[in-house]
């Protein structure tokens, strides 16, 4: 269905905060349908700002994102919020109804999808990460692995042709962060991860961008550009340990 | 057994309830007693718990009580026409005088926050802004009750996170001393809850958030409803004419 289409396209994207600060310089990148494309750069590179632009939250100052080949504007920001799935870095900013069933209804309900597929789609999606027992709690009261999981879930249950993850893995400890691995990699879809977890990325992506002072430095096939250990010292990043193994 | 009424039918049932128990005339007794039987009688057949009532008409008489408790404080300069030896006195007099004021004013403020408390107990937040919307409150409104509903929640949790920060590096902090330490932490308070706000509000946008809480049971107002509706009006009327 979209193989003819771009999921992701960046246009001169340019962005700047109201100091003056420039957070997104003249940015334009394509991204295929069925792509994994890792999202890099330091703390500040301007990886936030980028993922606000994918649905429409943040606003382009200069330039075009467009989704499925059409521009993000008002008429199709409603679409558009439904084909691109934004999970954020803290998923307390995420579960703000009463009950987890709640928060991940909360999206198929803005949809305007009847009440039965909202019900079908919650517990699909609650069952896929492991949290059908625990609809009925409220966000607050989960461990931190499994509010990431839920935050994920209120995603997932809009079946977002696009998913948008900003540090999927950051606090999680190994046995949930392993577990979040395995889930991502058996996901049908789009996914662009914005992460400093380069191992996650080596192992879910075949393709990187590179993001420093809201420039892009680098384009390129994930573990190629892992592998060049100056472009990522450069850059504030690290050479994943997998990457150094022969 | 429990009953259940549709948000809109709750909601002004506790307005028409309320009214009548401003609108009784004078000092009685027999209305007060009355209208606070008949909503006990009422939370319990509709399952509130006595806690959560407590808890919520506490939160009233706070800033009721003593507002009630000046309100005879308003007749001082009437009474100082009279010869009055001085203000002690003078402000014995007024409460001699017009202390039913006070209880007036305090019964009628506990009774309307209980009977709002009943109306909207074990009532989540969306119905009841759901319920809102669909009696034609003016959108501005409904908007502000869900921001102030969504903040309450993230102004607590960072409250709470603050003070376990304080309490770990600062745990023999005396009573004076934290409150001028919490005082400086107040704006700082309010801009981190600010914050997370924005970051929450831009989650729901990109789930599609349009400005109304989504609901899923649209209310439908049955026959139960307008009974509810109706009894409230005559108990309303009962307890203005008693």
């Amino acid at each position: 269905m979209h193989c003819n289409k771009n999921a992701i396209e960046l246009r001169g994207l340019s962005y700047a905060y109201p100091d003056g600060t420039a957070a997104l310089d003249n940015l334009s990148v394509t991204i295929r349908h069925t792509e994994r494309v890792a999202l890099l750069g330091p703390n500040g590179a301007g990886k936030s700002t980028l993922i606000g632009h994918l649905n429409g939250i943040t606003q382009a100052q200069t330039g075009t994102v467009l989704i499925d080949d059409e521009p993000i504007t008002p008429a199709t920001l409603k679409s558009v919020r439904e084909r691109v799935g934004i999970v954020f870095q803290d998923p307390d900013d995420m579960l703000f109804m009463t009950t987890i069933y709640d928060d991940v209804a909360f999206g198929p309900r803005n949809m305007g999808l009847t009440a039965d597929t909202v019900d079908s789609r919650v517990q699909q999606t609650l069952a896929a990460v492991g949290l059908d027992a625990l609809l009925q709690k409220p966000g607050m009261h989960l461990s931190f692995g499994q509010k990431k999981r839920a935050a994920l879930a209120s995603v997932l249950s809009m079946q977002p042709a696009i998913l948008v993850l900003d540090e999927p893995t950051s606090n999680l400890d190994p046995r949930a962060r392993r577990a979040m691995i395995d889930f991502l990699k058996q996901l049908d879809v789009t996914l662009l991860l914005a992460t400093h977890d380069l191992d996650l990325a080596w192992e879910l992506t075949s393709r990187a961008l590179v993001l420093d002072a809201g420039h892009l430095v680098a384009d390129g096939p994930t573990h190629d550009l892992m592998r060049d250990a100056d472009l990522m010292r450069t850059h504030g990043l690290d050479t994943p340990p997998l990457a150094t193994r022969p | 057994m429990k009953l259940s009424f549709d948000i809109r039918a709750r909601l002004l049932s506790s307005l028409v309830l309320i009214i009548g128990i401003v609108c009784c005339p004078r000092p009685n007794l027999r209305a007060g007693i009355f209208a606070l039987l008949g909503l006990l009688i009422i939370a319990r057949l509709l399952g509130v718990g006595a806690a959560t009532l407590a808890k919520r008409v506490g939160a009233v008489a706070v800033f009721a009580l003593p507002i009630a408790a000046a309100a005879p404080l308003a007749h001082l300069s009437s009474l100082a026409a009279a010869a009055d030896p001085g203000l002690p006195a003078r402000i014995a007099a007024c409460y001699r005088v017009y202390w039913p004021l006070a209880a007036v004013i305090a019964a009628k403020s506990l009774l309307s926050a209980l009977t709002l408390a009943i109306a909207v107990a074990n009532t989540p937040a969306p119905e009841l802004l759901h319920g809102l919307e669909h009696l034609k409150l003016p959108r501005v409104f409904i908007m502000l009750a869900a921001f102030m509903t969504r903040f309450t929640g993230l102004f607590a949790a960072q409250l709470a996170r603050m003070r376990q920060a304080l309490a770990s590096r600062a745990p023999n902090l005396g009573p004076w001393r934290r409150t001028v330490v919490y005082g400086r932490l107040g704006g700082n308070l309010f801009v981190r809850a600010y914050e997370r706000g924005e970051r929450v509000h831009a989650a729901m946008l990109s789930r599609g958030y349009t400005g109304s809480l989504p609901w899923p049971n649209h209310p439908r107002w049955q026959i139960k409803d307008t009974a509810a509706l109706a009894f409230a009006t005559l108990m309303a009327a009962a307890i203005a004419l008693m």
